[in-house]
């Protein structure tokens, strides 16, 4: 009875976090674990420069290794964010462009200010490994509208 | 339910492990006494001792919204045909005392521009705001990485004003960085007075403005080091100075 009563509690609270993170997400059943949005939430108005941050379960953030790494070197269960400015998350298993519209956080750390033309606007934080790999399910798209 | 409220907290909450970044806030007032309009001006030319590398191209594939402009190339070690070092940092390093020097109002400007900044090496006084602007098509982050100031990093579209920061506390060789484009790179020197000058396509420099008095001048490069000399300004002929580098092994 009084299993029955914790499992209860656990779960509740855990379908109040996945609640409490939102957005689109893309990440399968078995998938390691999951990135998010801490701020801001799918359907925030936010300033034209805004602090995003993120979040993660089930993975460790962690900076990128200097030097080149082969695959063999790749950290399991380690990862970093990047943050995708008016896209959307990448398939699993590709390296995540150097490029427009995405940012790294090859430092390992997960909060930037983000500045944004006003109007409606998609955003992405996608984890990848070591080799900048995307990762099964480890993405989250939000939308949110700039204020002008 | 407290036990809901702490998983919540835990799921969603993710340490913030830097700093968020605020709008720029000026130094306080420092009760400016001094004019930089003394009679005092040092002159002179950096060289490079031994064969320079050649430029190096920028890499710059991986985006192709990066469209260089004409003759890009590293800035990390640019030579003259005559050796002159371009993008020394030249100051005034001691020598000053006491003296205090207004802020600048007007900003200094950083350009992301053909996928580089530009100026690659500049100079500021602390509390002088620096205006970042995109003039590219492609996106960029601007991640400041001081010691001695407060580090930021943002993101910045195409077609986004400039964005203004400020460094309040001297500091040398403080780097900015692209997260996007990993060739990118500027340096920006912050000082507590007007008396600086970044050497030219020559390795000349020119610093106006000094009271008379002897001054250890400092040269800072990204590669190359640093290296300072005393420097005597009588405020009657111009002082001159030449100083060379070598490549760092």
């Amino acid at each position: 009875m009084g299993n029955r009563i914790v499992r209860a509690v656990v779960l509740g609270a855990w379908t109040l976090v996945v609640a409490a993170c939102g957005g689109a997400e893309t990440r399968p059943a078995g998938a390691a674990g999951t990135v998010f949005f801490v701020s801001p939430k799918n359907g925030d108005t936010i300033k034209p420069m805004s602090t995003i941050e993120f979040g993660s379960t089930g993975a460790t953030v962690s900076p990128v290794p200097k030097g080149e790494l082969t695959p063999e070197q790749v950290r399991a269960g380690m990862i970093h964010y990047h943050l995708g400015v008016d896209t959307d998350c990448l398939a699993a298993g590709v390296a995540i462009p150097k490029a427009d519209p995405w940012i790294h956080f090859g430092d390992g750390k997960n909060v930037i200010e983000q500045a944004l033309a006003p109007g409606p606007h998609r955003l992405a934080v996608q984890a990848g490994d070591d080799l900048h790999r995307t990762l099964p399910g480890m993405c989250q798209v939000i939308n949110v509208t700039v204020a002008p | 339910m407290a036990i809901t409220v702490v998983l919540a907290a835990a799921g969603c909450g993710g340490a913030s492990n830097q700093p968020a970044s605020s709008a720029p806030t000026a130094a306080p007032p420092a009760a400016p006494t001094d004019k930089a309009d003394g009679p005092g001006v040092i002159a002179g030319t950096i060289t490079f001792e031994g064969t320079p590398p050649a430029a190096r191209p920028l890499p710059m594939d991986s985006d192709p919204k990066c469209i260089p402009e004409p003759g890009a190339a590293s800035e990390v070690l640019v030579v003259g045909p005559d050796k002159g070092v371009k993008n020394v940092f030249v100051y005034v390093k001691d020598g000053l005392g006491a003296r205090t020097y207004a802020v600048p109002a007007t900003p200094v400007m950083l350009e992301q521009r053909g996928c580089r900044y530009v100026p690659h090496v500049f100079g500021v006084q602390a509390g002088q705001t620096i205006q970042v602007a995109n003039n590219d098509t492609t996106l960029h982050n601007v991640h400041a990485l001081p010691k001695n100031n407060r580090e930021f990093n943002f993101g910045q579209p195409a077609n986004v004003p400039a964005v203004p920061r400020v460094f309040d506390k001297p500091e040398i060789g403080l780097p900015f960085r692209c997260d996007v484009h990993g060739w990118m790179s500027a340096y920006v020197n912050v000082v507590a007075h007007p008396f600086f000058a970044v050497t030219s396509d020559t390795g000349n420099f020119e610093i106006k403005g000094l009271p008379p008095g002897t001054y250890t001048i400092e040269l800072w490069h990204e590669r190359l080091g640093t290296q300072s000399q005393p420097v005597t300004v009588d405020g009657k002929t111009l002082a001159t100075m030449k100083a060379s580098f070598k490549q760092a092994s």
